[in-house]
């Protein structure tokens, strides 16, 4: 059921802003497309703006070509291997056997902000920055990597799996409205990872990071996105609609909280938690998945003011040199067979709810350690949450640029001191 | 004409030096001081204002930060020396025929990468790890100490970081002295320590000053060292600069934050070179 995308807001803003506008559409298509672009652009009033822009996303689609190879930039651990092979990934391997295309896998992308600074040279310079896909976070990140006009609005005629099999929460992102620039490769909760044998109690609420019984104990994220949002969370205010004064607030709530914290965490606080240098702290869904899956016993919790679903998506960066062989990895992901055996790898929310079935009978078809193991998949929060585990999660604040300065001024203090 | 070639000769030949330095240090740091005059942001791009109370802005925002690396690096350097200097003066004086093997232990940590280094530290440390566990179970030390997350595993971490820094350029100070003036000295009566300390100190402190360039301004402006060992209170100017360029794209802030640090440095150094006077710094550069 393919839906006609919706490219007005996203595009409007493209077109009508003067800012950006002509830049925008500049850069829409990288150095290639950007003469024809530039000649209609040159022409065009503001009237049917979005007619005009479908056109010419349809008409620089109908140009392209697939060239068989691929350049794709990951996070680490963000992809199946193979057993014994670490080099290896079966799905891409599944890829190039059924589409011809080689797929260069690179994993480049440690955290959203120093990639970013990584491509954007090459992109604010209209060349072709070395990957034809990336997998950012909605956020702040995603935010600026579209307005800056760095990605390429996809072909939705090569979106069939994925108009299929993905997900409600999947298709209908409020940071892409109509997925013109994106479609989600994995996606994980924030909430509260603990370990109940040193706590000595169930942890319910983000109110839990404040309990002075933990002094010391305590860990947090330190970055301008999980941080903010989880304290507007604990406060009991919606990010979505929370306005500066409730921000101020939150810091404040941060700020007292502070002499009882460890440390602002990035990466290391799985480590910290596993070997009980801290004993409750913020986590994503799937590090403490995998925890227990090697042996530590602890326990992710949902608030219940609610979490944080975070969801990281493929995209074209401008100046994409292949973008059709793009196109056909990005949607080839959305079988639910693929999906299934990322999912089993990953240990993140999988977009594909129809993977569940997958893993479920590849569990019913395995035996000993890794039936236990997929058994633990199919039912899990941490790669197939429940509508319910669903509905308690907000994807955050979701910002304007024009907020980021007094959001950052208000919230980077904190951890930054 | 002869004449004129010959005048030239000096400049022909620190032009291969001299170009290397405009190209990669001199263009660098000049754009970097145009940005930081600059204003705008990533959308609408950045123009030259000649905006000063930029300075003004990250000094007071980032004081504290600031404050903070200057001690952390100035402690570095100090227990650097303590370390370092007894450990190159015995390589340099009982080493013997093994020196070349000492000297190699001490820099084998650096065929591990920086980052995994720190990174063992804080296994080492961790609260329930196999230092701090046995110590905590025969109630050396109460349950809830702990090392990581506070200034002193930093100060440790640079400590440990930059100690070959400081060792090499002693040694090299201490190896080169004269063995004949230790002679001369002891047929001076001088005792021992006073041929130590009027002999082979002063003649050491090039080495020394070397040591102490070569450690303090990495030190100072060193932020894996804080990330990975520090607690909330210990995150250090580099940090800052990391953040404003990465994550906040404002780089205004970060260029003119990292010309108060560089100038900062540059203040510390001269100060210090003043004191121990120029002909050392000479020498030392012409070591």
């Amino acid at each position: 059921m393919t839906r006609p995308p919706n490219l007005d807001p996203v595009m409007m803003r493209g077109m009508t802003q003067p800012r950006i506008g002509r830049r925008d559409m500049l850069r829409l298509m990288g150095a290639a497309g950007a003469a024809s672009v530039l000649t209609a652009c040159g022409v065009s009033g503001q009237g049917d703006s979005t007619t005009q822009t479908r056109n010419q996303v349809k008409d620089y689609w109908s140009k392209q070509h697939e060239h068989g190879v691929l350049n794709f930039a990951n996070w680490p651990l963000y992809l199946d291997v193979a057993a014994g092979n670490k080099s290896d990934h079966p799905t891409l391997d599944a890829f190039t056997k059924q589409t011809g295309i080689k797929v260069k896998y690179f994993e480049v992308i440690q955290d959203n902000g120093p990639f970013f600074a990584k491509v954007r040279p090459s992109l604010e310079g209209g060349q072709y920055c070395g990957y034809d896909i990336a997998v950012i976070t909605n956020g702040i990140f995603f935010t600026q990597f579209e307005a800056l006009g760095y990605l390429v609005p996809l072909d939705q005629k090569r979106m069939t799996n994925f108009y299929k099999y993905a997900g409600d929460k999947f298709q209908n992102r409020s940071f892409d409205k109509g997925n013109i620039y994106s479609m989600p490769w994995q996606a994980g909760f924030t909430g509260i990872g603990y370990d109940p044998a040193r706590t000595g109690r169930k942890i319910t609420s983000w109110q839990d990071l404040a309990d002075p019984k933990f002094s010391g104990k305590i860990g947090m994220f330190g970055n301008n996105e999980d941080l903010p949002n989880c304290a507007l969370l604990a406060l009991g205010i919606d990010p979505t609609t929370s306005s500066p004064d409730d921000w101020q607030k939150a810091a404040d709530w941060l700020n007292k909280q502070k002499p009882l914290v460890r440390k602002y965490y990035s990466q290391d606080y799985a480590a910290a938690l596993a070997n009980g240098d801290i004993w409750i702290t913020m986590a994503w869904s799937g590090d403490i998945f995998q925890l227990n899956l090697s042996g530590s016993k602890l326990e992710f919790v949902l608030p219940e003011e609610g979490a944080l679903l975070f969801i990281d998506n493929m995209l074209l960066l401008k100046g994409v040199q292949n973008p059709v062989d793009a196109m056909e990895l990005m949607d080839f992901y959305y079988d639910p067979r693929q999906a299934a055996t990322l999912a089993e790898w990953v240990n993140y929310i999988s977009p594909v709810p129809d993977a569940q079935q997958v893993v479920s009978s590849d569990a019913a078809k395995a035996s000993g350690g890794d039936k236990t193991y997929l058994e633990s998949l199919v039912n899990s929060y941490a790669v197939f949450p429940t509508p319910q585990e669903y509905a308690k999660a907000s994807l955050g604040r979701p910002l304007k640029l024009s907020e980021l300065n007094q959001w950052n001024s208000i919230f980077q203090p904190v951890y930054q001191s | 004409m002869s004449k004129l070639k010959a005048r030239m000769a000096p400049y022909a030949m620190i032009l291969p030096g001299g170009l290397w330095l405009a190209v990669f240090f001199v263009v660098p740091i000049g754009a970097m001081a145009s940005l930081s005059l600059q204003q705008g942001d990533l959308f609408s791009g950045f123009r030259q204002t000649f905006h000063f109370h930029t300075y003004v802005d990250v000094i007071t925002q980032y004081h504290d930060q600031l404050v903070r690396s200057f001690l952390y690096g100035l402690s570095t350097t100090i227990i650097a020396i303590v370390l370092a200097y007894p450990i190159a003066y015995w390589i340099a004086t009982r080493g013997g025929r093994h020196k070349s093997t000492y000297l190699f232990l001490i820099l084998l940590p650096f065929f591990v990468t920086f980052v995994l280094r720190t990174i063992a530290w804080q296994f080492l440390l961790a609260d329930n790890g196999i230092v701090l566990s046995p110590l905590k179970d025969a109630h050396v030390l109460p349950a809830d100490f702990h090392i990581l997350a506070t200034s002193v595993a930093v100060v440790g971490g640079l400590v440990y970081n930059f100690l070959p820094f400081m060792v090499l350029p002693i040694y090299v100070a201490l190896e080169r002295i004269d063995r004949s003036l230790l002679e001369a000295a002891n047929d001076l009566y001088a005792s021992r320590s006073q041929a130590f300390l009027r002999v082979v100190l002063p003649l050491s402190l090039p080495g020394v000053f070397a040591g102490v360039v070569l450690t303090f301004v990495p030190a100072t402006s060193d932020y894996v060292n804080a990330t990975i060992l520090g607690g909330t209170g210990q995150v250090m100017i580099g940090n800052i600069i990391e953040t404003l360029f990465i994550e906040n794209q404002d780089y205004p802030q970060a260029a003119a934050l990292s010309w108060v640090l560089l100038t900062a440095l540059l203040i510390g150094v001269f100060a210090y070179a003043r004191a121990l006077g120029t002909e050392e710094v000479l020498e030392v550069s012409a070591a």
